[in-house]
């Protein structure tokens, strides 16, 4: 089959499913209509990727490349694996809200901006050249603003717009300064397997500043600090908007960070700056998230932490770890934010689950050493079975996969010590648990860098894994440091409020006594 | 009178849905405690009210008894007024005698 | 204490209306405060009473409104409107001068604008969110104090705030009541305008103010006093000086100019050129008793004496079962039981009743073993007894509450690997995948998904069981509940086999599902309660009691529970294990009769769904299990009147599940206790739930919930639209609209009597809530003794037979 049928079938459905979608509305179809022909299209594109990706893996060859000069689309194990979720989350979340924005006069408005924003990730994802990247780029930043704008009638939805603008704006100005040294640099587009050699012609200074530049603009589509400010004032848009754009675009960071490695990931310098924004965005989100009382606010902030987890696994240099958390935080999150409403429900299940027992102390301890031996046994298989390469990071990261398995397993013996419960808790962990060894390792073949990487060092991990642990007891509310916990939580509460209004020059005249009665 | 201490007895009679602000007003006043009786009847300012409903405590009245020295009513008696002052209901306020007077402080 | 003080917060607070959470979601009347008062006069800044000019101006083009109905809304609103006229020689009458004004003077309703949001009302959403956060990961430190007190010692670490006023804050009286007399000073306020002040600011955030009330009263854990506290503290603090008190509706009069155009345009029309200045004066003088802004409530009244009058026009008089029924269905009065019980009524034989959800035996319930309860009664009565369940199997119950047990350990572990701060990360990236193919599955086969989510976790309500009725009140109180039942809804003969049917909706991610709940059940489902009544009235020691009160149960009757699911139309029967064997065939006839009913009711609803098809009912059903789904179903949208009276009036009319049906006999409630209890509960409730709709619909930005597409909750208190800001009151906009379209037509409710006119007036007289709904123009009350008698309009000065209202010309 010639490649630029392939690669036209992988990257241009979303085109057609949102032409088509302003078509049929301008036309005077119903938003219903509208959204089914847009959902189908999109879901074909999303057929066609799976059906590549089968082809390319049961038939390795040279990836297919459709070129213009030095110009190119190009279907990497990257660009597949990420084409593939792009589409099938967007077809997904299109076939949602055809049911969930039934009858609502902006529902051809999202279709037609879903698969805008859909079109480009997609463009973006198999970019193989470095201004075709750009575009991409920029147009998913411009995507993402007139999905925003699905309900602009709403005022809390035009604050969001114009937060998130300007970020974009500062961050994509930023990005375009690099962009257009290389070009020039290069006099002309580069093909993104040579952007190292062209990077390595400038100087030194200048290469640093490109390399800055570029995370910048990273750092802002993820949503990470000093940019946190536009994430948690898009709520004012339709459910399934949150789900794409918390599935698809906040973690855009990443793809450009490891598109753009060859100019980055040299500079341990650099890679470090990744490393600290990720690692104090996982820390101070971590915080908000505590006190959120909404389950938007949550999802939000969530998202936010797991982006600096991401970003942070990119300073680190394990990029197939980014990409693999990337993908499984995405199908993650889309369900959450997908199932946003069950909270009433939930509770209404809850209400009729038995009371839970105390247990003594002696059953108590034999949770949590089961709790402790199991994941570890079940990751030491894995490891052997599988032999994956290690790293200290990639070693670092597999003892966060084990503390969680054994908070999961410890609570849940600790909530019911029963031999079902640990039959289906230990089932549960060492299926999740090799499945995640043998994933990882798919993913780490798939996407070896070929570029040198200059990583922040590991045991910088210490540094976000500390924070994560004082916010994880301060959140026990301890009589012991009241201050510090007293300043951090009402920090939290009051991080997304704006400023209050200027305060008046105070009077001159004397306080009045504190305990005064009205009517006294 | 019979080693009787003198005290100040509030009445008051005020639909079901407005009487937890006066239970509320009861108690801050230091009252140590009132008697409350529900779906009482009778007619007044604003015509006829029959009493306990069935299937309705919420639309019927409620007549509220507290007890408590004169020296703590006055301010009582002012806040039920100010309370009374925009809905319907009444307050009777008299002097009173019980027998065990630290039984009201 | 400021005893003055907190009973001047108390005042000001006093016509706030408490709103319930949404896990058990109560309608009310949102403007249940201005009750007292004419209906015309509840008008507030951003609150609309009537729809806009251009849609009864379409409903008169359509014949929804036709010139009879606006004459009998002029009769009523302004009776001077009578005699004749000369126009250009042209005789008419005043009526139809007044008719013609009505449909050419041009009048905009106000619009219901977007809240605007301070930065004082954003600061205090966020605290007060935060402190009464149901289901922390992180409980606000102090919080047993209270909430002015825990915002005290927090706000002096307040990043949000100013170096000086933090300052200030340590300085601030620890007590809320003194705060708010200290604040008080310090804003300048004198005495005499504390109460103005007060009022003003519980104008604001009006959905948290609201739920606070009711948190004062239900929990107690936060009051208005300690909400004022930290708002006015902080407003002197920070030196926000006194906020622009809402506008008033200014009913400006009419310029005589504005009224001489008007006339003018009236007398051309009618008397062309060859009306003078003397005929333009005579129809000012008519136009005159009818100002412009009393238009907009004229029509709204003519839009609902059209639907009384087609209403009255359609009841009948049926003949009663002479010989013994063989099924009765007794069902909520709930609208939606309407549907069921018309089409289940083909069967021969078969005879329903309409009967508050609760059956009358109000309980807190729990199921077997379980950890919570709910209270399953009227929002007008306190929970007193607990109702809870005895497996029949105890094997069996013992190995569901282990799987329970499991259960709850799986999901607990799961919330606490996701909530943790340094467990998140791994646990997106092992179960993500996971998590995918369960949204997959979600939305492309919603229904294959409940049934495996059945499989792998049944539900207690499986488990076969006995309610603890028994336990949970003596035998005086079951037949007093016996007798009380049957009194109100006046049965007169039981059939073998009578089954009590409670209500429950059924849907997925829908944070208003208690909405669609039965409503005389507190917002839950009425299976419970059913179950109770059926165990009461199968009770021997009960049925001795009942005979000897005059109310003979057959030894041969035999009474079952079910629940009625209002999103799949399926009545299950309950407690199957305790149908003896004779009775066995009658419950498979009545079976088959609701599956058949079932069929029938899911084609007539989906004509009405959006997005439904009348030729596949089981997608309407599969709407119970898809989370995508926004209109699991309409709920009482279109609810607009209530009929008290035998079942022979209504049986066999369509009235379109806009109907309260509550069943009544004068014969067997001489005393009229029975028609009391009904005039004071169930219509009360009934009346909660209308104007519930009729202001969510037309007010969808203040007093309704807006889309639930950005809907944002707040744990199982409530919503927030977006980010930030007041906890959002009523309906969303998908249980009363489509796009830019009604679904519900808002109409108040129209409340029909069939019983003797002395005793509905005895009632009324006795119980200020119905004078005041009923003199104020909230509801409106129609009657006649028996069928023979002519029809009576309840007005404040008596009976009246205004034929007109009721004899219009109809399409």
């Amino acid at each position: 089959m010639p490649d630029w049928l392939v690669v036209g079938g992988v990257t241009v459905t979303p085109w057609i499913a949102g032409l088509s979608a302003a078509l049929l509305g301008w036309a005077g179809a119903s938003g219903d209509r509208v959204a089914r022909v847009a959902a189908t299209v999109t879901g074909v594109g999303f057929v066609v990727s799976v059906a590549v990706a089968i082809a390319s893996v049961a038939a390795p060859h040279q990836s297919e490349q459709v070129a213009f000069g030095s110009t190119a689309v190009h279907l990497d194990a990257l660009a597949m694996i990420l084409s593939m979720l792009v589409l099938g989350l967007s077809a997904l979340i299109q076939v949602f809200a055809i049911r969930y924005l039934r009858g609502d006069l902006r529902q051809v408005w999202f279709v037609v901006a879903a698969n805008l924003l859909t079109g480009f990730t997609v463009l973006m994802v198999c970019a193989g050249s470095v201004a075709l990247f750009a575009v991409a780029w920029i147009g998913v930043g411009v995507a993402l603003v007139v999905l925003l704008a699905t309900y602009r009638p709403l005022s809390q939805a035009r604050d969001g717009i114009r937060r998130t603008g300007t970020r974009f704006l500062i961050a994509d100005t930023a990005f375009l300064v690099p962009v257009a040294v290389l070009l020039v640099t290069a006099g002309g587009d580069i093909p993104l397997d040579q952007l190292g050699a062209v990077a390595a012609t400038l100087p030194l200074p200048l290469q640093l500043t490109c390399a800055a530049l570029l995370v910048v603009s990273a750092l802002a589509r993820s949503s990470q600090i000093p940019f946190q400010g536009w994430l948690p004032f898009t709520l004012a848009a339709p459910t399934p908007v949150s789900a794409l754009m918390h599935a698809g675009v906040v973690n855009a960071g990443a793809i450009l960070l490891i598109r753009f490695a060859p100019a980055i990931a040299q500079h341990q310098a650099v890679m470090i700056g990744v490393f600290m924004a990720g690692a104090v965005t996982l820390v101070y989100a971590s915080a908000v998230r505590l006190v959120r009382p909404d389950v938007k606010g949550r999802l939000v902030f969530s998202t936010m932490a797991q982006m600096g987890f991401m970003i942070m696994a990119c300073g680190l240099g394990v990029f197939a770890a980014a990409i693999f958390h990337l993908v499984a935080h995405s199908l993650f999150k889309s369900t959450l934010f997908l199932g946003a409403g069950m909270g009433v429900r939930q509770h209404a299940v809850d209400r009729d689950l038995p009371p839970r027992q105390i247990y003594s102390p002696f059953a108590l301890a034999a949770a949590v050493t089961l709790s402790v031996l199991v994941p570890l046994a079940a990751l030491a298989a894995a490891e052997w079975a599988f032999s994956p390469p290690v790293s200290a990071a990639s070693t670092a990261l597999l003892v966060f996969v084990a503390v969680t398995a054994s908070v999961a397993l410890g609570t849940a013996l600790s909530t019911n010590f029963s031999p079902r419960t640990f039959l289906t808790g230990t089932a549960s962990t060492v299926v999740l648990i090799v499945g995640y060894v043998a994933l990882l390792q798919l993913f780490t073949a798939a996407l070896e860098p070929e570029t040198t990487i200059n990583a922040a060092p590991a045991w910088l991990l210490a540094v976000p894994t500390v924070g994560l642990i004082a916010v994880q007891l301060l959140s026990r509310n301890p009589h012991r440091l009241a201050h510090l916990r007293d300043r951090v939580y009402t920090t939290a509460v009051t991080t997304t409020l704006p400023r209050p209004p200027a305060l008046p020059r105070p009077k001159a005249a004397p306080r009045p006594p504190v305990t005064t009665g009205v009517l006294s | 009178m019979n080693n009787l201490t003198q005290m100040t007895r509030l009445e008051v009679v005020v639909p079901a849905r407005d009487a937890p602000a006066i239970r509320e007003l009861i108690t801050s006043a230091g009252a140590t405690g009132y008697t409350s009786v529900s779906g009482v009847s009778g007619i007044g300012h604003h015509g006829q009210h029959s009493g306990a409903l069935l299937f309705n405590e919420y639309d019927t009245l409620t007549m509220l008894i507290t007890v408590l020295p004169p020296a703590n009513a006055g301010e009582l008696i002012d806040a039920v007024q100010q309370l009374l002052s925009t809905s319907s209901g009444v307050m009777f306020v008299s002097d009173t005698y019980v027998s065990r007077p630290d039984y009201f402080q | 204490m400021n005893l003055i003080l907190r009973a001047q917060v108390a005042t000001a607070a006093h016509d706030i209306v408490p709103s319930w959470p949404v896990e058990s979601f109560i309608a009310v009347n949102p403007l249940a405060g201005h009750e007292p008062r004419p209906f015309e006069t509840a008008a507030t800044p951003g609150v609309i009473l009537t729809r806009s000019r251009d849609s009864y101006l379409a409903d008169a083009d359509r014949g929804r409104i036709v010139d009879a109905d606006l004459e009998a809304a002029l009769v009523e609103r302004v009776p001077e409107l009578a005699g004749q006229l000369t126009i250009g020689g042209k005789s008419v009458s005043a009526l139809s001068v007044a008719i013609l004004d009505l449909k050419t003077t041009q009048w905009n309703s106000p619009a219901a604008a977007e809240p605007s949001a301070l930065w004082l009302d954003e600061y205090l959403a966020s605290w007060v969110s935060s402190y009464l956060n149901p289901d922390p990961l992180w409980a606000m430190p102090h919080k047993q104090h209270g909430f002015y007190r825990a915002w005290r010692t927090l706000a002096r670490r307040d990043p949000a705030l100013p170096r000086t006023a933090r300052r200030t804050v340590v300085e601030l009286p620890v007590e809320p009541d003194a705060a708010l007399a200290w604040a008080l000073v310090k804003l300048g306020v004198p005495a005499e305008a504390v109460m103005q002040t007060l009022r003003t600011e519980l104008q604001h955030l009006p959905g948290w103010v609201g739920h606070i009330k009711w948190r004062a009263e239900k929990i107690g854990d936060i009051d208005l006093l300690s909400y004022l506290g930290v708002r006015l503290t902080l407003q002197a603090i920070l030196g926000l000086t006194g906020l622009p008190s809402p506008r008033g509706v200014v009913g400006a009069d009419e310029t005589p100019s504005a009224l001489w155009h008007r006339a003018e345009h009236v007398a051309r029309s009618i008397g062309g050129s060859r009306a003078d200045r003397d005929d333009i004066a005579a129809v000012s003088r008519v136009l005159a008793t009818h100002p412009v802004p009393d238009h907009a409530l004229t029509w709204q009244k003519a839009y609902e004496l059209h639907y009384l009058a087609t209403l009255v026009d359609t009841l009948r008089d049926t003949d009663p079962f002479t010989l013994r029924p063989q099924l009765q269905l007794v069902m909520c009065i709930d609208p939606r039981s309407e549907g069921m019980r018309r089409h289940v009524e083909v069967l021969p034989g078969l005879e329903t009743f309409g009967f508050a959800g609760f059956f009358g035996v109000p309980v807190r319930f729990s199921r077997y073993k379980a950890r919570g309860a709910i209270n399953s009664l009227p929002a007008l009565l306190t929970a007193r007894h607990h109702l809870t369940e005895h497996p029949t199997h105890p094997a069996t119950a013992e190995d569901h509450i282990m799987r329970g047990r499991t259960r709850d350990a799986l999901r607990r572990s799961t919330h606490r690997a996701d909530s943790g701060t340094v467990t998140p990360f791994a646990f997106a990236e092992v179960s993500g995948w996971l998590y995918g193919a369960i949204s997959v599955l979600r939305t492309l086969a919603p229904t294959m998904q409940a049934r495996i989510h059945q499989f792998l976790t049944p539900a207690t309500a499986t488990l076969p069981s006995d309610v603890t009725v028994a336990e949970a009140f003596t035998l005086d109180e079951r037949a007093a509940m016996a007798e009380t039942a049957v009194r109100m809804m006046g049965i007169t003969q039981f059939a073998p086999l009578v089954v009590l049917a409670g209500h429950a909706s059924e849907s997925m991610n829908n944070l208003y599902q208690s909405a669609l709940d039965c409503g005389a059940c507190g917002g839950n489902p009425g299976a419970a309660n059913a179950r109770a009544s059926a165990a009461i009235f199968n009770d021997p020691a009960v049925r001795a009691l009942l005979a000897a009160r005059g109310i003979d149960i057959p030894p041969d009757s035999f009474f079952i529970a079910a629940e009625h699911n209002t999103v799949t139309d399926a009545v299950t029967l309950l407690d199957q294990h305790l149908i003896p064997q004779s009775h066995v065939d009658a419950a498979d006839t009545f079976d088959r009769a609701q599956h058949t009913a079932a069929k029938m009711l899911l084609r007539e609803r989906a004509q009405d769904l959006p997005g439904a098809s009348p030729h596949s009912p089981a997608r309407v059903q599969g709407r119970a299990h898809d989370w995508a789904e926004v209109y699991p179903e309409l709920g009482l949208a279109g609810n607009a009147a209530m009929i008290i009276g035998p079942r022979q009036m209504t049986r066999g009319v369509n009235l379109d599940r806009r109907v309260f049906l509550h069943s009544y006999q004068t014969e067997l409630d001489l005393d009229g206790a029975a028609l009391e209890t009904i005039m004071t509960a169930p219509l009360i409730v009934a009346q909660w739930i209308n104007h519930q709709y009729y202001f969510s619909a037309l007010n969808p930005a203040t007093l309704g919930a807006g889309t639930k597409t950005i809907h944002n909750a707040v744990g199982t208190i409530g919503v927030l639209a977006g980010h930030a800001g007041d906890l959002r009151r009523g309906l969303p906009w998908q249980s009363v609209g489509l796009g830019d379209q009604l679904l519900h037509e808002p109409m108040r409710l129209t409340v029909i009597i069939q019983a003797p006119l002395g005793s509905i007036g005895r009632i009324v007289s006795g119980n200020q809530v119905l004078r005041n709904l009923l003199d104020n123009d909230w509801i409106t009350l129609t009657a006649r003794t028996d069928p023979a008698a002519p029809w009576h309009r309840y007005t404040p000065y008596g009976w009246t037979t205004t034929p007109t209202a009721l004899k219009g010309t109809r399409p």
